[in-house]
């Protein structure tokens, strides 16, 4: 089974950007999520055992953050298996530390992101960190 | 026969022309130079030491004079004398009238049947030397006295059993608000707010229990008008009363705390530019690379390539316009520079 990917960023145009990388990677149908509460949304409605889903995750967005994602993931428990990679303009250490706290996030990459680093996403099982 | 080599100025007030001379004689006999002023009257030495211009290191003063005699010339004598020491010559051997004159402040008694010139130049020496001690000695406790009272500084002088005042000086009336008399009817708890008398309690008995001299600290007080501000306490053991007590100086902190909020506030501003330095910035420029990323893929199409142009530009654009913003926010952190004024003191 096939790993789902979500692009969560209420950039359009990094939206676009990353959509682009990730066909170029092999992953051609990434969701586009500009709205992070929709993207919640659609995980619970999703919900199956043995699924796996990979977040990248915009930190600084209006009405709903990046941290407030993560804190609904860890509120709802999905069946779901999903790892988060917190991609992000911001290059604050305080936000580096603070996204290891969460159990779902694998990941902190800074913005933009390239072939590289997407495939250094894909393959690595330890939190990467990625400035 | 060795002599005293300085110029004594003396002043003689007797009325009797034998005992001028035998006395003048006296004085010559250790001294080599005096400078003696005669007066036969109390009205003539009034007038010299009204005038305010002598320079006189001892007064001699017959007790029977023409018009005035005993207590009554002492009291005169005594209130134009001014610093100069009074020696009382009489032929009179009246013990308790000699104690009485002793009392009213004159600094000898000498009778005459029994003076010879070593014993009129002993207490002439003695008593210059010792008035001289005695105005260094008072001289000294005004200075010590002034460095209390006119300190700067607010500071007072507290019993440590009953927490009463013992001694204020003005500039803690004038920073506390309260008279030196009202001081005087208080204790410390009433400059403390009532949330900090516990406080106070504490750190008295502290004091007491651990027997600390030098101590240090910073508190609320209270003013007679209410208002509440930080101070910063010194004190050290001091005796005083008969109880222990210690004595104080208090730093007003307003000034300093309102410094201190100043900064504080400085820093955020600064804080906030270094935040949007990282986010604001760094979004579009983020952006731009990833435009310019794309540019570079092979089999990009030519109307994406117009797309990353367009939004390149725009990016461009907006990045400018968040510059622009920084550079206004930093040209408003200006400090506030009333604090850098001078004071002439500093």
């Amino acid at each position: 089974m096939s790993k789902e990917t979500l692009i969560i960023d209420d950039d359009k145009i990094i939206c676009f950007l990353h959509k682009k990388l990730c066909e170029r990677n092999g992953i051609e149908s990434a969701l586009i999520f500009t709205e992070a509460q929709e993207a919640v949304n659609y995980l619970k409605d999703s919900d199956t055992p043995g699924r796996e889903v990979l977040l990248l995750l915009d930190i600084n967005m209006p009405v709903m953050n990046g941290w407030d994602v993560l804190d609904a993931l860890k509120k709802v428990e999905l069946k779901s298996r999903v790892d988060v990679i917190m991609v992000t303009s911001s290059i604050d250490d305080a936000d580096l530390t603070r996204s290891k706290d969460y159990e779902h996030v694998r990941g902190f990459v800074s913005k933009p992101l390239d072939l590289e680093k997407l495939q250094s996403i894909s393959q690595r099982d330890t939190f990467l960190t990625l400035l | 026969m060795i002599k005293d080599n300085k110029t004594y100025q003396v002043l003689l007030i007797e009325d009797n022309p034998g005992d001028v001379l035998l006395i003048e004689e006296y004085i010559k006999e250790y001294i080599r130079n005096p400078a003696i002023v005669h007066f036969d009257n109390f009205e003539q030495a009034r007038d010299l030491l009204s005038e305010g211009k002598h320079q006189l290191d001892i007064i001699l003063l017959d007790l029977t004079l023409p018009n005035m005699q005993g207590e009554e010339l002492i009291q005169a004598m005594l209130t134009i004398a001014g610093d100069v020491p009074v020696l009382v010559l009489t032929g009179f051997a009246d013990m308790a009238f000699s104690i009485k004159s002793l009392e009213l402040g004159v600094a000898d008694y000498l009778l005459k049947d029994d003076l010879t010139g070593f014993s009129l130049y002993k207490a002439i020496i003695h008593n210059i030397t010792r008035k001289k001690f005695i105005r260094e000695l008072q001289q000294s406790e005004k200075r010590y006295n002034a460095l209390f009272h006119h300190s700067p500084q607010p500071m007072w002088v507290y019993d440590m059993e009953t927490l009463k005042f013992l001694d204020v000086n003005i500039a803690a009336e004038y920073q506390y608000g309260y008279s030196r008399e009202e001081f005087m009817s208080l204790t410390l708890k009433d400059i403390r707010p009532d949330s900090e008398v516990p406080i106070l309690q504490n750190a008295v008995e502290g004091i007491k229990a651990e027997q600390i001299g030098y101590s240090s600290g910073n508190y609320f007080h209270k003013k007679k008008n209410g208002d509440i501000f930080p101070v910063e306490i010194h004190g050290n053991n001091i005796d005083y009363g008969i109880n222990p007590c210690r004595i104080i100086t208090a730093n007003d902190l307003t000034d300093i705390h309102k410094k201190t909020e100043a900064i504080k506030e400085q820093n955020k501003r600064l804080q906030d530019i270094a935040w949007t330095q990282s986010h604001l910035v760094r979004a579009p420029l983020s952006r731009m690379m990833g435009l310019m990323d794309l540019l570079d893929y092979e089999g990009v199409s030519e109307s994406e390539k117009d797309f990353c142009l367009k939004e390149l530009r725009k990016s461009a654009y907006e990045l400018d316009e968040i510059v622009h913003k920084i550079v206004k926010k930093s040209e408003s952190i200006q400090f506030d520079e009333a604090y850098e004024q001078g004071n002439p003191d500093h």
